[in-house]
């Protein structure tokens, strides 16, 4: 037997479960009489092992989420016509009189937006300049790293693959991978038309700062850097 | 290994009929699905999650995506894999907007003297809830640590469900297992007396 294999930190989770055959079993536990470094690394897996078989105790009393009215999800049809979405509040949005404080609400918003940007562009003499961020605090991540990640805004890189142009919603999207021959792993990428970032070229290297999102409409069922706050090429 | 689960899952035959009819639009058989996976998509998101409060307001994002998208689903895999899923998915775009919206403490309390200047509590002391340590722990270990510690040992999945739930092999499933449970042993070392 190799060293390696000696050391085949792989062998202890089925050790402890009893599933390895009885000659590897064998073989393990005396090298675990006389490996000091296995034994403890064996001990603390031995120990998260025992902990983890407590978590259903544990979870036990979790007990009590309260449960919400099956009406919310309005599911009398499954069809998508025919379901209706009510935003992320759908209990708030369940009663016409709340929806109508929302849309004033969303009125009254826009307004304050829209004067507080003419005033801006009046005292400033600057129109849409893109504002200034910190991104060193982004988190970098790979490509294939971004699912998991909970950070909100982050940094990310590789080739531009496809660009396209959706009209209607005024933004340009393009999809970013990590390797063009592998295009499995990818993000897509969104520019809002506001933000004057110069669209990039198909077959770019470049590094892509923004808001980690998921986007789970069916067809899409992606992960997005949404929107775009800047864009560095680095290779054409 | 095989724990078994904490909540009773459905038999297969019954979760497909479950779903053909809810399909259909049987509301009776809607609701069986929902209670059927509430609490149990729940309790694998408070692990992430911690407060009930928030958790119900993901749940509930969780089942209207579900039930949007039942029309849509084709038994390519098993229910819990999609409604997990989908779970995982608004989970992590929960805990991005709840960072985002995370202010400093600083900001809050404003001066240093308001600050709460208690030690923290000692483990010796006696006291301490075995099963809140252990929540605690699990809750703060890193996002893909804590869903295999979660998927093996409170949804007694097996490694290959394990690895369709996560759309990983079943080696790298048991690599992380391996990882995470040192993690666990590592961190909770200091309670051990509560074992």
């Amino acid at each position: 037997m190799t060293v390696r294999k000696t050391h085949d930190r792989s062998k202890f989770l089925p050790y402890l479960e009893g599933g390895l055959p009885p000659a590897e079993t064998e073989k393990l536990a005396s090298h675990l009489e006389t490996c000091a470094r296995c034994r403890a690394e064996f001990a603390a897996l031995r120990d998260g092992h025992t902990w983890a078989l407590k978590l259903k105790d544990a979870a036990g009393d979790m007990a009590g989420i309260p449960s919400g009215p099956l009406t919310d999800f309005a599911p009398a049809s499954t069809s998508p016509s025919r379901s209706r979405w009510m935003g992320p509040f759908p209990r708030l949005a369940a009663s016409a009189g709340t929806r109508a404080v929302w849309i004033l609400g969303a009125i009254v918003l826009v307004q304050f937006v829209l004067l507080a940007a003419t005033n801006f562009d009046r005292l400033s003499g600057r129109r849409n300049e893109a504002p200034q961020m910190d991104f060193s605090s982004f988190r970098a991540l790979t490509i294939q790293e971004v699912p998991s990640n909970t950070e909100p805004h982050i940094v990310t890189q590789g080739y531009v693959q496809e660009v396209w142009q959706d009209a209607h919603e005024d933004t340009l999207h393009f999809k970013l991978v990590a390797d063009p021959h592998d295009p499995g792993a990818f993000v897509v990428c969104e520019i809002l038309a506001s933000s004057r970032i110069a669209a990039p070229r198909q077959g770019n290297f470049v590094r892509v700062y923004g808001i980690s999102r998921y986007d789970a409409q069916q067809g899409r069922e992606w992960h997005e850097v949404n929107p775009v706050l800047n864009l560095a090429v680095l290779k054409h | 290994m095989a724990t078994a689960p904490p909540f009773t899952p459905l038999a297969p035959d019954v979760e497909r009929a479950l779903v053909l009819a809810a399909q259909a639009g049987d509301p009776d058989a809607i609701r069986a699905l929902y209670d059927a996976y509430h609490d149990r998509i729940g309790a694998i998101l408070l692990f992430s999650i911690g407060d009930p409060v928030q958790v119900q307001d993901v749940l509930q994002a969780v089942f209207l995506k579900v039930f949007r998208g039942l029309g849509g689903f084709r038994f390519r895999s098993s229910v819990f894999t999609w409604i997990y899923r989908i779970a995982r998915n608004e989970c992590l775009n929960h805990l991005r907007r709840r960072e985002a919206e995370r202010m400093p403490l600083d900001a809050i309390l404003g001066a240093r003297e308001e600050a709460d200047t208690r030690r923290p509590a000692n483990p010796r002391d006696g006291g301490l809830d075995r099963d809140l340590v252990l929540r605690d722990a699990v809750a703060r270990l890193p996002a893909k640590m804590r869903e295999v510690i979660v998927l093996r040992y409170l949804e007694g999945l097996s490694y290959e469900e394990m690895s369709r739930a996560l759309g990983c092999r079943p080696g790298t499933v048991a690599s992380r297992l391996n990882r995470a449970l040192a993690e666990l042993g590592d961190r909770l070392a200091p309670m051990r007396r509560l074992l």
